[in-house]
């Protein structure tokens, strides 16, 4: 399962850098973070999982169909996007992949690997340490929240001087 | 037995891809999915490093970073926004005033 | 000598002497360095220097006939242990003469302020007045010959100053430059003297060298005549008196001041200080040079037509008189003499002043031009300058030495001295003398006679409308009262005919005087033969002075002689200017054929070598900068590529940097 998983990930996230539909890429995306939210089910994380789903899939993602629908004209054409740089980016990614391999691969985690017990509630757990220990990172999200709300709107309201 | 390791791979190519997407594509919302599909494969990370740790604390960092997701895509979203009003494009190589 | 012995201390009588000697000095700053409006400056200065006066008044008071007060201190230090001091030493010597500086000094400044009336260097004169008078007090007031040397280097300097003061006239800026290279001479005279004294002595303060010096040394014999040189330099003693009658070319204040009263009178007063070391060959040697010039001053004055240069022969042939009367040991009557004749002789200096003042307003109020200096224009003056004719009348007879008036005194002291000597060659000494008192009485007598008496010249030349004069003015006419006052007899000896009893005699020496009625009669005989004689020649109805306005400067080579001052300036002109011209000539040639043409090649190497260092600029140095220039701008081509302005590009970029870091700090 995790192996599917992972590979679904990959797969569908070089979808998205290979096509050249943007609703397309767009899709391939949401069948990436589908694929990730699995996995961390699958890393004994479900509510990290869970909220994967709602946010990315459920927020992020229209939230950004709807900013393409915005900014194209839509005149029933397909939308393409079109590509440049292609040498530098592929030749970035790959070298930035090959790199970060031969660390994790050269590194030893085996502190890391030895199976301990886990608390059998996990939600509880997050939901304790976020009210008690985390709670001033959690407000601090919370006022940062607040902050982008307002600042998107903010940004994209129409201003009249503004003059192209 | 899944090891940190398997984690740590999907979590570098997403990321990789994620910034080749930075780089190649042209559409704004494209790059911004991008910056998404990075910060997902940094989440990974995250959750492979606290599979055996019972503080669970890299989920709680994973879940601010979704939460610092979110506000970073709305502000972006609003400034592609603004900018497609101003230039009256989505593709990020035609403002270059920043050229030297 | 240490310096512990080296100094005395600073007494009130020194304080006092001190703010007397800077008020003048005070004077010439301010005035130099303040912009004064119009006469605002000259009551300033004038005010300064009858400060001075008083305060000289009260020194004279304290002073006269008390023990000397000497204050000395550390002037500066050579090497190790070589000490020069600087002080200020006043006794019976020094109060006479600081009292008689100031004096004049005041009654000068009250005349100028109305005979430089209108002048463009108003307030620079007063300032040179100042200069002047603070010189002269510094020479008094010294202790010692060197600081006296500096302040008579500042005192041939003030005067070449003001004799140069109209210095766009070409034959003043002549006459200064004479007048200070002339002195020049006698100075090195001086500075040498002042060597010899230092080396062997090992100090220059007076006191002390008149206790340590012993006559019988033959050195002190050479020091001492090195020391009359500038003697001879600043008092127109006879090698040297050529500049003295150039020196008229300043304006005639100054000339009362500087040419007649003080200045030329300075050298006498070295005399005076120096005489008590100062072996009697040398004191010979000295009178017989006095003697010399009091024959050729007197002389050269029978056959002068300027006022001024009658006076200022005159003023030559007086201080051969001083002169004489130190070198015949009676020192005292010489200072005597000194004194008597600054009054008198600045109050001549100051009456034909007055005339010429007037004389120049009448020629600008009519409109006509002539020299306001020639007696052959004037006659007649009697009438119409009445009391400039009183005042001048009086010191004329103070300066021809008839009795009743200041002049007979100190002269006949004078002669009394020198018919002393009279032993050998010594003789012409008083042969001298005595026909100088017959040509002085001569020339005296044709300048009142010629300036006063008759009628009026001018106007048989010159068309006149408006034939009066203006009064001369009250400003004027005090210095010229207390002046002609000072010539009167009873100011200086209750006994009309006898001036060994004068005050100032008694004053200035221990010694009995000696006196002698043969040597006053035949003075006083002499006297009026010389006044006779020229009044028979120049009386206003004779035939001479019926035609004296048409009259050349001179006929015959004797009256040449007189007129062109013995062909001094001739005879120096070709035995020393021509030769040394001659020289410079020479060395000029040298110059320009040896040391030129060296140089020459110099140059033209240097410019070889130019080329050659322009080459290596352009090439080497040239290519250098242009190579690094050339690198800069490459790398700035290449990082301007780097920065498209894409966004994209530049997260490429951010990422290769990330990737460098990774692989620096964990691989």
């Amino acid at each position: 399962m995790f192996y599917f998983f992972g590979l679904l990930a990959v797969i569908s996230a070089l979808g998205v850098l290979f096509t050249r539909n943007v609703l397309y890429a767009t899709f391939f995306l949401i069948l990436s973070f589908f694929s990730v939210a699995s996995i961390y089910v699958l890393g004994n994380a479900s509510f990290i999982g869970v909220t994967q789903l709602l946010i990315y899939v459920g927020g992020i993602l229209i939230l950004m169909i709807f900013g393409l629908m915005l900014t194209t004209k839509l005149s029933g054409k397909v939308l393409v996007t079109e590509s440049h740089n292609k040498r530098m980016g592929v030749i970035l990614g790959v070298v930035f992949f090959s790199v970060l391999s031969f660390i994790i691969f050269s590194a030893n985690f085996e502190v890391l690997n030895k199976s301990v017990e886990m608390p059998k509630k996990m939600i509880e757990v997050i939901g304790v340490d976020l009210m008690s220990k985390y709670l001033i990172p959690f407000e601090i999200a919370a006022i940062l929240l607040l902050i982008a709300l307002i600042g998107a709107a903010v940004i994209s309201e129409k201003r009249k001087e503004i003059k192209e | 037995m899944i090891t940190v390791q398997h984690f740590l791979v999907i979590g570098i190519s997403l990321f990789s891809i994620g910034l080749s997407i930075v780089v190649i594509k042209k559409n704004a919302i494209l790059v911004l999915l991008g910056v998404e599909l990075m910060l997902n494969g940094a989440n990974v990370n995250l959750i492979g490093f606290s599979i055996n740790d019972p503080q669970i604390q890299g989920q709680i960092f994973a879940l601010f970073v979704i939460v610092v997701a979110a506000a970073e895509a709305a502000v972006a979203l609003a400034v592609v926004v603004r900018m497609y009003q101003y230039y009256a494009t989505s593709n990020v190589d035609e403002p270059n005033e920043l050229k030297g | 000598m240490n310096s512990l012995e080296t100094i005395l201390p600073f007494s009130l009588l020194t304080q006092f002497s001190l703010v007397l000697l800077f008020m003048p000095f005070f004077s010439f700053l301010l005035l130099s360095f303040l912009p004064l409006k119009n006469r605002n400056g000259a009551f300033m200065s004038s005010f300064l220097l009858f400060v001075s006066f008083v305060i000289a008044l009260f020194l004279f008071a304290n002073s006269w006939n008390n023990p000397p007060d000497h204050s000395r201190w550390v002037w500066f230090e050579i090497g190790n242990g070589i000490l020069f001091t600087s002080g200020i030493w006043l006794n019976n010597l020094t109060v006479l003469l600081l009292l008689l500086v100031t004096f004049v000094s005041f009654l000068v400044h009250l005349f100028s302020m109305e005979y430089m009336k209108g002048d463009k260097g108003y307030n620079r004169y007063f300032s040179y007045l100042g200069l002047f008078t603070f010189s002269m007090l510094g020479i008094v007031l010294s202790d010692n010959l060197l600081l006296m040397f500096v302040f008579w280097e500042l005192v041939g300097f003030s005067s070449y100053l003001l004799i140069g003061f109209w210095f766009h006239k070409e034959a003043a800026a002549k006459a200064s430059k004479k007048a200070f290279l002339v002195n020049r001479i006698g100075d090195l005279g001086f500075l040498i003297g002042l060597m010899i004294l230092r080396s062997k002595y090992n100090t220059l303060d007076l006191e002390t060298l008149t206790s340590v010096v012993e006559t019988s040394d033959p050195s002190i014999y050479v020091a001492a005549l090195c020391l009359f040189g500038g003697v001879v330099g600043k008092s127109a003693q006879f090698p040297l008196l050529v500049w003295l009658p150039d020196a008229m070319e300043g304006p005639t204040p100054v000339s009362a001041l500087i040419h007649a009263a003080t200045m030329v009178a300075a050298g006498v007063f070295l005399l005076a200080r120096i005489v008590p070391f100062v072996p009697v060959e040398a004191l010979h040697v000295m009178a017989l040079i006095g003697a010399i010039t009091a024959f050729m001053g007197g002389v050269a004055a029978l056959r002068q037509f300027d006022i001024k240069k009658i006076l200022a022969f005159s003023t030559i042939s007086q201080l051969g008189y001083m002169v004489i009367g130190v070198g015949a040991g009676a020192y005292d009557a010489a200072i005597f003499h000194l004194i008597t004749h600054a009054f008198f002789k600045a109050c001549l200096f100051l009456s034909a002043g007055a005339i010429i003042h007037s004389l120049h307003q009448f020629s600008s109020k009519n409109d006509v031009n002539f020299d306001t200096q020639d007696i052959r224009l004037m006659g007649g003056l009697r009438k119409k300058m009445p009391f400039t004719f009183l005042v001048f009348l009086l010191s004329s007879m103070a300066l021809m030495g008839m009795p009743l008036f200041s002049g007979f005194l100190s002269k006949e002291a004078i002669l009394m001295a020198s018919s002393t000597m009279n032993i050998g060659w010594q003789l012409v000494v008083p042969v001298l003398a005595f026909s100088s008192v017959l040509i002085t009485a001569f020339y005296v007598t044709r300048m009142v006679v010629i300036i006063f008496f008759g009628e009026f010249r001018l106007p048989k030349v010159k068309v006149i409308n408006t034939p009066n004069f203006a009064s001369v003015s009250l400003i004027m006419k005090i210095p010229l009262g207390l002046l002609a006052i000072g010539s009167v007899f009873v100011l200086f000896s209750s006994n009309p005919f006898d001036g060994s009893h004068s005050w100032i005699i008694k004053g200035l020496s221990s010694h009995v005087a000696i006196h002698s009625a043969i040597v006053s009669y035949g003075s006083i005989t002499l006297m009026l033969v010389g006044m006779g004689l020229a009044y028979a020649k120049f009386k206003p109805s004779g035939v001479y002075v019926q035609n004296l306005h048409k009259e050349l400067d001179y006929q015959n080579k004797w009256q040449s002689l007189s007129f062109n001052n013995w062909h001094l300036n001739k005879i120096y002109d070709v035995v020393f200017i021509r030769q040394i011209i001659n020289i410079a000539n020479a060395v000029k040639t040298v110059e320009e054929k040896m040391i030129d043409r060296i140089i020459n090649y110099f140059a033209i190497f240097n410019v070889i070598l130019a080329k050659f260092i322009g080459l290596f600029d352009q090439y080497i140095v040239d290519g250098l900068v242009h190579l690094s220039a050339f690198v800069t701008s490459a790398i700035g081509w290449l990082s301007k590529n780097i920065q498209t302005g894409k966004v994209q590009t530049h997260i490429v970029w951010a990422g290769l940097g990330i990737l460098m870091m990774i692989l620096w700090f964990v691989v």
